[in-house]
């Protein structure tokens, strides 16, 4: 398979699928629902595959950037009527700003010290949204969020417009990994040191995805309170950040499509599975085991080259065998 | 602020900081010697104060910290897994394992125990010192707690484990090359932690009460109270804890109702942002 056929593979693969559940969606309606809440979970849970599983950074704030944009939006367009189109652009930029600025001092940290400053971020944000008083609506929330614009209520519509943000992301992390700057992230990755010897600007990049990461949570955010109209401090928070976290490892951090396939595990396993009080029990056991076996998800390296392996074969044995290698003119056969 | 409220902000904060201590202690002892933080830690103490609070006393404080010792037994588990299948090399995957671990038990708890406010009823009586009121409870925490860091002391210094421990945390290449089963000792260090968090959850349940919620918490108390001195180890993660313990009541105090809870979050960031920490404390760098 070529380069440019590779660019293109998880984005045909998210149109097509999504094409396939919504057609089957017309038999069974709820699918729509379904698949607004998978678009959601991995409109949030790309930017940490790719910050995470790419550049090596591990963020547990995905779920409260997400807030923060919900919030924003959602008392923007409640209390000072603003249109929920116009409301999108401070719901991106706040939490990316926010990321941006207290990322300097926190992306120098190790790996683990990282992920543990950034879960703490998440619970500052969560205990300022419940005691924000009449701001944030306390405990309670804040309600009456109006509709996304142009789609409206309507789930099909609403569902199509997050696959569309989804599809643009997940061409914009399939053409960034294979970037020099993408490829410079593996290197952040793999040795700090080595890269910024390299003329890497490890703090500048890294800052720039971790803000990006935020704000497409941001996006994620102003789309849930206009689709369901409500936003209260348990809707996305450190608890989200975990599942989003669950989602990443278990799809594979390495693989684009990695936080689809996670976050389409999750949503479904959350739908059949009964009583939401022991899910936890279940992904968490699921999470340990993957982690032992397969620390890089169920799209593991491996696991693409094993495939790529065996659809190359296939298109060979589909197109007859290879050819001969005939050495040109002055050149001796091997 | 009169005499009088210092000295309660002081009592009630070095009561709670003495709990704080049976959490943050065995993370830093568990961290020192396996180079993983045990995010779990919160769920060890908070299944033991369930435990506890439904079997009721004399015996359910024992058959609570005897739950926690299990499930430490169940994290040295997925340790020795680790090491097992050579995924060790990357210390990141045994910690997101052990965060996997703390969600199994809180939504354990929850499904067990439901959501209610579990509470063992606290020691009566209250001392008065100076118009101060120091109830028996909090002194009886205090006093569980120190003897606790003196036996960890012995434990450490004296006995053939302790010194197999702190072998294992100098360099655990050398101590197998001298002979220490230093798995074996990285597993029962696991185990031991859990109980020390297990007697943690036992005063919580008999001094604030405790829910399924409260997993998150303790655990971000223990790490909290860690890394607040800026040095890896029991001592200042002890000392760090009773710090902890007493911003938190004056939080509570002087903060608008409920910001005290973020305070534990916003000082690992500081901490940790700060820079106080040594990067090599995180990276498992060992000479």
């Amino acid at each position: 398979m070529n380069v440019k056929a590779r660019l293109w593979t998880a984005p045909a693969v998210v149109v097509v699928g999504f094409c396939l559940v919504m057609l089957l969606g017309l038999v069974r309606p709820s699918l729509h629902t379904t698949m607004f809440t998978i678009g959601l979970y991995a409109l949030i849970a790309l930017p940490l595959g790719l910050i995470y599983g790419q550049g090596g950074t591990i963020s547990l704030a995905q779920g409260s950037f997400a807030a923060l944009g919900a919030y924003t939006s959602a008392i923007l367009t409640t209390r000072y009527g603003l249109s929920p189109a116009l409301s999108i652009v401070p719901a991106i930029l706040l939490p990316a700003l926010l990321a941006f600025v207290i990322a300097r001092p926190i992306l120098r940290l190790p790996e683990l010290s990282l992920a543990l400053v950034t879960l703490s971020l998440g619970t500052v944000i969560a205990v300022g949204l419940q005691r924000g008083g009449d701001f944030t609506g306390s405990f309670v929330g804040l309600s009456g969020a109006p509709p996304l614009p142009i789609v409206g209520k309507n789930p099909v519509g609403t569902a199509i417009l997050l696959w569309a943000a989804v599809l643009v992301v997940v061409v914009m992390y399939s053409h960034f990994v294979r970037s020099l700057r993408g490829r410079s992230l593996n290197a952040i990755r793999v040795d700090r040191l080595l890269a910024e010897s390299m003329g890497v600007n490890v703090p500048l990049d890294l800052a720039t995805l971790f803000a990006a990461a935020a704000g497409i949570a941001g996006l994620a955010g102003w789309f849930y309170v206009h689709s369901i109209g409500y936003i209260a401090p348990d809707s996305l928070g450190p608890e989200t950040s975990a599942s989003i976290l669950f989602m990443v490892v278990l799809g594979g951090r390495r693989a684009v499509l990695g936080p689809i396939l996670g976050a389409a595990f999750f949503t479904f396993a959350n739908d059949f599975l009964p009583g939401a009080e022991s899910h936890g029990l279940f992904f968490g056991t699921i999470l340990v085991l993957i982690l032992m076996l397969s620390p890089d998800g169920i799209l593991s390296p491996q696991a693409m080259r094993w495939m790529r392996r065996v659809f190359a074969g296939r298109g060979r044995k589909a197109s007859g065998p290879a050819p001969p290698v005939v050495p040109r003119a002055g050149e001796a056969a091997r | 602020m009169t005499v009088v409220h210092v000295l309660e902000f002081l009592a009630n904060g070095i009561a709670l900081g003495a709990v704080y201590a049976l959490l943050a202690v065995p993370m830093s002892v568990v961290w020192v010697t396996t180079d993983v933080i045990d995010v779990s830690t919160g769920g060890y103490a908070v299944v033991s104060g369930m435990v506890a609070a439904v079997v009721g006393m004399p015996f359910g404080p024992i058959v609570g910290v005897l739950a926690a010792l299990a499930l430490g037994a169940l994290a040295g588990g997925v340790f020795l897994g680790f090491h097992k299948l050579r995924k060790q090399r990357d210390a990141m995957l045994i910690v997101l394992a052990t965060f996997a671990l703390m969600l199994a038990i809180e939504s354990g708890v929850l499904s067990t125990f439901g959501t209610d406010n579990r509470f063992l009823e606290p020691l009566p009586g209250a001392l008065k010192v100076s118009g101060a009121v120091i109830t028996y409870q909090s002194l009886f925490n205090l006093g569980v707690s120190i003897v606790v860091m003196i036996a960890l002391a012995a434990l450490l210094k004296l006995s053939p484990l302790g010194l197999q421990m702190r072998a294992s945390a100098i360099s655990d290449r050398a101590a197998m090359l001298v002979g220490v089963a230093v798995r074996r000792t990285q597993f029962l260090t696991f185990v031991f932690c859990a109980g020390i968090a297990g007697i943690a959850g036992v005063l919580a349940v008999l001094a604030i009460g405790m829910t399924y919620a409260s997993t998150f918490i303790f655990t971000t108390v223990a790490f909290s109270g860690t890394v607040l001195l800026g040095k890896a180890g029991p001592l200042p993660a002890f000392w760090g804890a009773m710090l902890l313990g007493i911003v938190t009541a004056v939080s509570d105090a002087y903060l608008p109702n409920g910001w005290a809870a973020g305070v534990p979050s916003l000082l690992i960031i500081l901490v940790l942002a700060s820079g106080r920490m040594p990067a090599t404390a995180f990276t498992g760098a060992r000479p």
